[in-house]
């Protein structure tokens, strides 16, 4: 009980360094993990009466570290597409597209862009993704009239739609969980509907309340020359490439790296036709390249993760930590939902909700108690995870850049978006709760 | 485009040009809306100039008199490829002055800071006028929203034709100014 309230304490202590950037998120989470060894009293090299390795240098470090690796590797996959998209201006003429629709209705506007952009992050995902859509979406916008703070709303709203069908976003939370993809797929759906009209809500509101924005304005520096320019036939083929990977995976039962590597040769062929074999061999290498760099925030996080699961998974870890998960962990139907509706702000900061900081190891703990079933705490932790998380949390690196780009306070633009996403997270939630309790 | 733009005749027919809807215009229209917006601002300045001889002079303490609420940020706030100098939000009757920007655009339009940023409140006091009381000039030519085959559908406006009648109206006011005292180089 003691080394409970000790690790629970160190928690409490690290999350306070994230929460005052002391210390980026990667190396907070790996210096928990490792404290939490610590102080559960794993060894650091030892082997139990069959000759297992149980010290956490080998178990924890050794295996932790490649345990998402699946996962890890269906991203880099998604981030090539994404990195591709880009490049052959898929992403770009989407969105302008997008944009000519509306003309002086800055409404239709905005919500045509939300929509595109949404589609886009079904496949797409990570910072770099969002920094990408984003340096085309919002400069767009608030050319047209929309103002900064629904600009960012725009973005992160749209990153929140996409992210919760996003094939190798679901993947991830699968192998994280230990759930089904089917039923985290579900969840998400459920999730990606109800940010989506939450948002369209938003944006009418904020149109009523702040009117159009007029500027006077200027382009800053010249245009630049695509080789790559995306018209007629071809071109409408191209941009149907975001959705080849969920038709794959959703009708067809494709495995997800396939999917992707279909989906990248069907840009390519009707993208590239003009721009010739070397020029196309090139730009395949330059973004597999850029692809990977892409990924590699997330890809670190899933590594440190993987460690902190198998920290959180340790016997003495795990027999210290019990009793008290087992006294807050709801036991009934009731509970359940009015612990994770209450308690979904927990998710900010990286908290004790959010699965992508101290939430994965509370969230692993909870599971295997067994005291409710698996795909109930799944979806229940997912819905807090993906809806007001992934919009509000002012430590998600894309939240940081989008409001960093328009020129806003990342935590006045959060605040902002709370109460927007909270029903959302409560409608999770509570079907998570009518599915599987 | 110029990145420092003068609200003339030539800079004003770029915005049009450079407007994501342009390709919905038959291009043997595009003098005419052009004009159409042009007069349509001009007009509204001189009958603003005939109540307010006075108020192109000192347009920002002109706003605050009239009830706006005039922002300043200490920033040249360029977001992607673009740079804003003045933003009006038509809803709250804000206007938010972004110093920095302003005074890049004066310098290299050879005015003192106030008289540029005077001409810049001109442009937007246009879109107030549009919005609440001559009605939308991105209105005054429509395009469809979306085109299969030969069926179109809804009708929307051209943005640039606000921004054209409000450079007129600014224009128009400079010359005012300008007859009151000469442009400093």
């Amino acid at each position: 009980m003691v080394r409970g309230v000790l690790i629970i304490l160190f928690m409490v202590a690290i999350v306070a360094m994230m929460v005052t950037r002391k210390m980026p998120t990667v190396l907070a989470l790996f210096v928990l993990t490792v404290g939490i060894c610590l102080i559960g009293g794993v060894p650091a090299i030892a082997v139990d009466a069959e000759g297992k390795a149980i010290g956490f240098l080998q178990v924890v470090i050794q295996e932790g570290a490649v345990s998402l690796s699946d996962a890890i590797m269906v991203a880099i996959f998604a981030g090539w597409l994404g990195m591709i998209m880009e490049k052959t201006r898929i992403s770009e003429t989407m969105i302008k597209k997008g944009a000519e629709l509306g003309g002086d209705k800055t409404l239709i506007v905005t919500i045509v862009l939300f929509a595109v952009s949404s589609l886009l992050f079904t496949t797409v995902n990570g910072l770099g993704t969002v920094i990408m859509v984003g340096t085309i979406v919002i400069p767009i916008l608030v050319s047209v009239g929309v103002d900064k703070v629904t600009a960012a709303a725009v973005m992160l709203f749209a990153y929140t739609v996409g992210n919760n069908v996003n094939l190798a976003s679901v993947n991830i939370y699968a192998s994280m969980l230990g759930a089904e993809f089917g039923q985290i797929q579900l969840v998400g759906a459920i999730c990606a509907a109800g940010v989506f009209v939450s948002a369209i809500i938003f944006f009418v509101i904020r149109q009523r309340k702040v009117g159009r924005k007029y500027a006077f304005s200027a382009p800053a520096g010249g245009s630049e020359e695509f080789v790559y320019s995306l018209k007629g036939v071809p071109g409408a083929l191209a941009m149907v490439t975001p959705l080849i990977p969920l038709i794959l995976v959703i009708g067809f039962k494709f495995p997800l790296i396939s999917a992707f590597m279909v989906a990248i040769v069907w840009s390519v062929v009707f993208t590239s036709y003009k721009a010739g074999w070397k020029r196309t061999m090139n730009m395949l290498t330059k973004t597999l390249f850029d692809g990977f760099s892409a990924t590699a925030p997330s890809a670190t996080l899933m590594i440190v993760i993987g460690m902190l699961l198998k920290a959180i998974a340790q016997p003495p870890v795990k027999a210290a930590l019990d009793p008290l998960i087992r006294m807050i962990t709801p036991s009934n139907a009731v509970a359940f939902v009015l612990f994770f509706i209450i308690l979904a702000p927990l998710t900010l900061y990286r908290g004790p909700l959010n699965l992508m900081g101290l939430g994965s190891g509370i969230a692993a703990l909870m599971i295997s108690l067994n005291i409710l079933p698996l795909p109930a705490f799944s979806g229940a932790f997912l819905s807090v995870q993906n809806a007001m998380e992934s919009v509000c949390d002012p430590t998600n690196t894309h939240d940081v850049w989008v409001c960093s780009f328009v020129g806003e306070e990342v935590t006045s633009v959060t605040k902002k978006l709370l109460p927007w996403v909270w029903p959302v997270t409560a409608i999770g939630v509570i079907a998570s709760a009518i599915l599987w309790l | 485009m110029n990145p420092f733009p003068f609200p003339d005749k030539e800079n004003s027919m770029q915005i049009l040009l450079d407007d994501p809807v342009i390709a919905k215009i038959d291009p043997d229209e595009i003098e005419g809306i052009f004009e159409d917006a042009w007069t349509m601002g001009r007009n509204a300045a001189e009958e603003f100039l005939r109540e307010y001889p006075e108020a192109p002079e000192h347009m920002e303490d002109f706003l605050r008199e009239q009830g706006f609420q005039v922002q300043t940020a200490d920033v040249d706030y360029v977001l992607g490829n673009r740079r804003y100098f003045c933003e009006y939000y038509s809803a709250q009757n804000i206007v938010k002055i972004y110093r920095r920007s302003v005074e890049l655009w004066c310098k290299e339009n050879g005015f003192d800071y106030r008289r540029g940023l005077s001409l810049i409140l001109c442009h937007e006091y246009y879109h107030y006028l549009e919005w609440h009381k001559l009605g939308m000039t991105s209105r005054r030519h429509l395009v469809h929203i979306w085109k299969l085959g030969p069926w179109k559908f809804g009708k929307t406006g051209v943005p640039a034709l606000s921004e054209i009648a409000a450079n007129a109206f600014a224009g128009t006011c400079y010359l005012r100014m300008a007859a009151g005292g000469e442009k400093e180089e």
